[in-house]
């Protein structure tokens, strides 16, 4: 089995066999577009991603190396958020910094199938929370004046039906 | 069949228009570009944040624009919506604002608005208008023509109308006073109203079926009532009369201040047998269409 070697942005390098890093579609058509040979001692660089959650998404790619391939996002009306496996949601109990992290790292690296679950992951999180619940959970800063927030609270009711 | 319909008219229909007439809605915020954005202090691109909401469930995603102006701004946009519409529905999702699509998705007021349209539920919701002859009765399944076809008005339930020797008419209001939002669209859009219903006769006698609807409005300023009505007959003289047909009517012009929807059909038979001869009718629709159909 083909390995390549990937760098992390803080210089640790990881050895990958090749079908388990084609899963990033990012590194597939780096590889396919610089013509890489599989059998040279090539490093590919990847100044995005820290060790730490490079390891994670080598160990996430590992275990669903096998999956069949996502289908393309047009025909993907997947939508529900129960349906994460029970590998995945062990694998997710991480803090939050990690999480967004993997978010940003599947972003970059375009695995479709560590986005998805990562981001219904998030959505969980969001799910049944009041407005102020959920500013405290992620940190964000409530930017309304009282007036505005009283406006953006009527024209939803009004929107709803009875 | 014209008059059918004039004593339906209600007079008692001055309501909140002006609820629905002055209702304007907000223009996106200007936001400091990092707020909302970053996730404890960890900065997330918008599209990350849009796919993040789009695996929430739609009728709740109006809560969250209540979170920051950003997430106001996201949730509250066309292309936010119009992405919910795709990965909710097959339709064309055309171009529209995004409370057209929420409206969509959250209620039913896209899907039929008629209901009991098979006589499942016996004659719950409809009210009777003439009831000649042996009074209109239901078939399960209908007796004396083709079987009901394979369409999906009759997925669920296969049963029909059937009238008798005199005329046997009924009908159903659909009334949209108080769903604002609907109202505050279709003023905007005029969507076409779709109508249609499915008759039959019996392979020994031969019918006639009246299709008829009437859209009405609310009163306007000069305290005047509009309204829009289309009819349709058929007779089911030939030999083709115990085949399921489809009878059709749109409207792409109706008045502003839509409230009331009125579909009526009637029957009878041509031959004045005692029993249940007449028209048979099922899988009645009326449905707002997001994009005019050709029929």
């Amino acid at each position: 089995m083909s390995k390549i070697k990937l760098q992390s942005s803080d210089g640790e390098t990881f050895e990958v066999e090749i079908e388990i890093a084609k899963c990033s579609v990012t590194i597939k058509t780096m590889l396919e577009d610089l013509g890489m040979d599989e059998d040279e001692e090539e490093v590919v660089p990847l100044p995005n991603v820290n060790s730490a959650i490079l390891r994670k998404v080598i160990q996430w790619a590992t275990y669903h190396k096998d999956d069949p391939p996502p289908p393309e996002d047009d025909e993907n009306k997947e939508k529900r958020t129960d349906d994460i496996s029970s590998w995945d949601a062990d694998f997710l109990k991480v803090d939050q910094g990690t999480l967004f992290e993997l978010i940003l790292a599947a972003n970059y690296l375009d695995i479709k199938g560590l986005l998805d679950v990562t981001c219904k992951t998030v959505a969980n999180m969001i799910k049944g929370k009041a407005p102020e619940e959920i500013r405290k959970t992620f940190n964000i800063k409530n930017d309304f004046t009282a007036s505005e927030e009283e406006q953006v609270r009527k024209e939803n009711e009004w929107c709803e039906e009875k | 069949m014209g008059n059918f319909l004039e004593n339906n008219i209600s007079t008692n229909m001055v309501d909140k228009f002006d609820s629905v007439r002055d209702f304007k809605f907000m223009d996106a915020f200007s936001v400091q570009e990092a707020i909302g954005l970053c996730f404890n202090d960890i900065y997330i691109p918008e599209e990350i944040l849009f796919k993040i909401l789009s695996f929430l469930e739609p009728k709740l995603l109006l809560k969250y624009s209540q979170v920051c102006k950003k997430w106001c701004n996201v949730i509250k946009s066309d292309i936010f919506w119009k992405d919910m519409f795709r990965l909710n529905s097959d339709e064309n999702p055309g171009n529209f604002p995004w409370y057209v699509y929420y409206c969509y998705l959250t209620t039913k007021n896209f899907n039929n608005l008629l209901k009991n349209g098979n006589g499942a539920k016996e004659f719950k919701h409809w009210k009777i208008k003439h009831n000649g002859g042996d009074k209109i009765d239901i078939e399960k399944p209908p007796i004396g023509s083709k079987p009901l076809p394979d369409e999906p008005e009759f997925v669920k339930d296969k049963s029909c109308f059937v009238t008798s020797y005199q005329k046997g008419s009924k009908y159903q209001e659909i009334d949209i006073t108080n769903k604002r939002l609907l109202r505050f669209i279709i003023n905007k859009f005029k969507f076409p109203v779709y109508v249609s219903e499915w008759t039959a006769g019996r392979f020994d006698c031969s019918s006639v079926y009246y299709l008829a609807t009437r859209l009405e409005s609310g009163e306007d300023e000069s305290g005047l009532v509009g309204h829009e009505s289309g009819t349709k007959e058929v007779r089911l003289i030939d030999i083709d009369r115990v085949e399921w047909r489809k009878v059709e009517l749109i409207f792409t012009k109706y008045p502003d201040n839509l409230v009331k929807i009125i579909f009526q059909h009637a029957g009878r038979d041509g031959q004045f047998w005692s029993g249940h001869y007449g028209a048979k009718m099922s899988g009645g629709v009326v449905k707002f269409l997001l994009h005019p159909k050709e029929i």
